[in-house]
């Protein structure tokens, strides 16, 4: 799955987990804490989000260490900003942190994290006036043609970057909330079809839906910029 | 949806995808999943308490205590050291004990051991100390000394002693007192009898009942036996001056009056003699009071001659007192 390479490529093993903890200060000695991390490295995020229910805090050391960039990067594309992100970002796991007594495995741990997420950036876009495109997802609306409008994304800018990535990251800033929710959380997080439906409340179609409208726009963007 | 596209996809955003949370929303969070997982009342919350609670009640306590203890001090400084000295100032010594307290036994024992002298150092004791019997039992040693001449059948006669291990022997033969708590009217330990151990003295108590009785006995012995050089000048003059005439009123020999008795007499003269000793003692004993009580009036100390006169009415209710002490 790509959540777990993206938790193994953001540092998400003991390794990563006994840095967070320096930085938290809570590890004294690594070499005595190395031994259960590894066993806790193998554990799936339910259980060790179960466990973190059961008072376990080195458990929510392991999922914190797992989803902290990817959650992060979910809600930096979302909103635009990395003040924000930020914001958005403490809030979500402090939601987390509260709500853990409610806690009950019935789906992945990623989807009820992202469904805290999602529900945070609906809030924030209410508060703040932003009136996201919910249900953009007509095929006619060309992103890669919206980029061209932008100023700041003129195509001789673009050209003088000269990195797919850049283009990459430009036209899936430039794709509608939903489709780039859609997109985010599968390359962020592995959510499948199903589970992003289930994380934004909306159906599997739907989910589906916007989900090949986002690669089919970043694809095409691409090809033109090749 | 072509996978080799999504795969082509998936790669470009990871390579650009690199952005981190700072290390401070780490530290946040990390913290506050800690603090919530931490119950309300755990131990190390309680350890926290209890660090600034401790010392706080080390404090009170000790803070009680010095106050506690300065408000003790304060009263024991104003009550009156009167319960300290009332049993010596107050209680008469029990009859036919010795006058001595518990509380000065080397007192008594340094004053008779002293003689004469010991006569003075008691009067500045506070304890109703009949010290005149001291001083019989030192003449009255010094007399039987003089009876060391007598033969072997005399089995009361003391072995020959120098002067300073006869006066411990008569400090060791006056009976015990047990306390000067005891009452007036505790029992006598031990009948009158002239039978008795020569080193015992004779009970007071005896004395004090029959005082009259040595009265009419004394007429009976002879008044020859009597030398006027065996009785004491200060003794008879003493009994002039309380108007009473130890050789004619009360006729009791003089301690030197067992010398009279012949040597190798037996029997009934002998116990006679004894006993006429043992009278004699007791009225010097008295008399030898009633002039330290007289002392005391003279020096001034009125409360301290009034307790004695009071013992001495105890123990002698029978004896004539002198106008001045009456």
């Amino acid at each position: 799955m790509h959540a777990r390479e993206d938790g193994e490529r953001d540092g998400a093993g003991a390794g990563s987990v006994l840095r967070l903890r320096a930085i938290a200060g809570s590890t004294s000695n690594p070499a005595q804490a190395r031994q259960p991390m590894k066993e806790a490295a193998q554990a799936s995020d339910e259980s060790l989000m179960s466990a973190y229910r059961d008072g376990d805090c080195h458990a929510f050391e392991m999922l914190y260490a797992r989803h902290r960039g990817g959650l992060y990067r979910f809600l930096l594309r979302q909103c635009g900003a990395a003040g924000i992100a930020e914001e958005l970002f403490q809030d979500v796991w402090l939601n987390l942190i509260r709500a853990r007594q409610r806690y009950s495995p019935q789906a992945r741990f990623a989807t009820y994290l992202y469904r805290i997420a999602h529900n945070r950036l609906i809030d924030y876009y209410r508060r703040a006036a932003h009136r996201p495109v919910l249900e953009s997802d007509d095929e006619d609306d060309d992103p890669v043609a919206r980029l061209a409008d932008r100023s700041s994304l003129q195509p001789d800018i673009l050209v003088q970057r000269k990195t797919q990535v850049e283009r990459l990251m430009t036209l899936l800033a430039g794709l509608p909330d939903v489709q780039r929710e859609a997109f985010v959380m599968r390359e962020e997080a592995g959510l499948s079809v199903e589970e992003i439906a289930q994380a934004t409340g909306v159906n599997a179609e739907t989910a589906k839906s916007r989900l090949r409208y986002a690669v089919a726009k970043l694809r095409r963007g691409l090809q033109e910029l090749v | 949806m072509n996978m080799d596209a999504d795969c082509e996809l998936s790669r470009l955003y990871r390579a650009g995808a690199c952005e981190q949370p700072p290390v401070r929303l780490d530290r946040a969070i990390l913290a506050a999943a800690e603090r919530d997982v931490a119950p309300v009342g755990s131990w190390a919350s309680a350890r926290r308490r209890w660090s600034w609670q401790a010392p706080l009640a080390v404090a009170a306590v000790l803070s009680l205590a010095v106050s506690l203890a300065l408000i003790l001090e304060g009263e024991l400084e104003r009550t009156p050291p009167s319960r300290a000295s009332a049993p010596t100032q107050v209680v008469p010594s029990s009859p036919g004990s010795n006058g001595r307290t518990d509380a000065e036994p080397a007192q008594s024992s340094d004053a008779i051991s002293r003689g004469g002298e010991g006569i003075q150092a008691q009067r500045e004791l506070p304890a109703a100390t009949p010290q005149p019997r001291a001083l019989q039992q030192n003449e009255a040693s010094e007399h039987r000394a003089a009876q060391r001449a007598q033969p072997e059948s005399m089995p009361r006669e003391t072995p020959v002693a120098p002067a300073k291990e006869r006066e411990r022997a008569a400090v060791s033969a006056l009976p015990h007192r047990p306390s000067a708590r005891v009452s007036p009217a505790a029992p006598l330990p031990r009948p009158l009898g002239g039978e008795t151990q020569r080193a015992d003295p004779v009970p007071f108590a005896e004395i004090s009942a029959g005082a009259g009785k040595i009265a009419e006995r004394a007429p009976r012995l002879s008044v020859e036996a009597r030398s006027a050089d065996s009785v004491p000048p200060t003794t008879r003059r003493e009994a002039a001056r309380f108007g009473h005439e130890p050789d004619k009123a009360l006729a009791v020999p003089a301690p030197g009056a067992a010398a009279a008795v012949p040597s190798g007499t037996h029997g009934p003269e002998r116990r006679q003699a004894d006993r006429t000793e043992q009278q004699s003692g007791v009225l010097l004993e008295a008399e030898q009071w009633l002039r330290e009580i007289d002392q005391l009036r003279r020096d001034g100390r009125e409360e301290l001659a009034r307790a004695r006169l009071d013992q001495f009415r105890k123990r002698f209710p029978d004896f004539p007192l002198p106008e001045s002490l009456r």
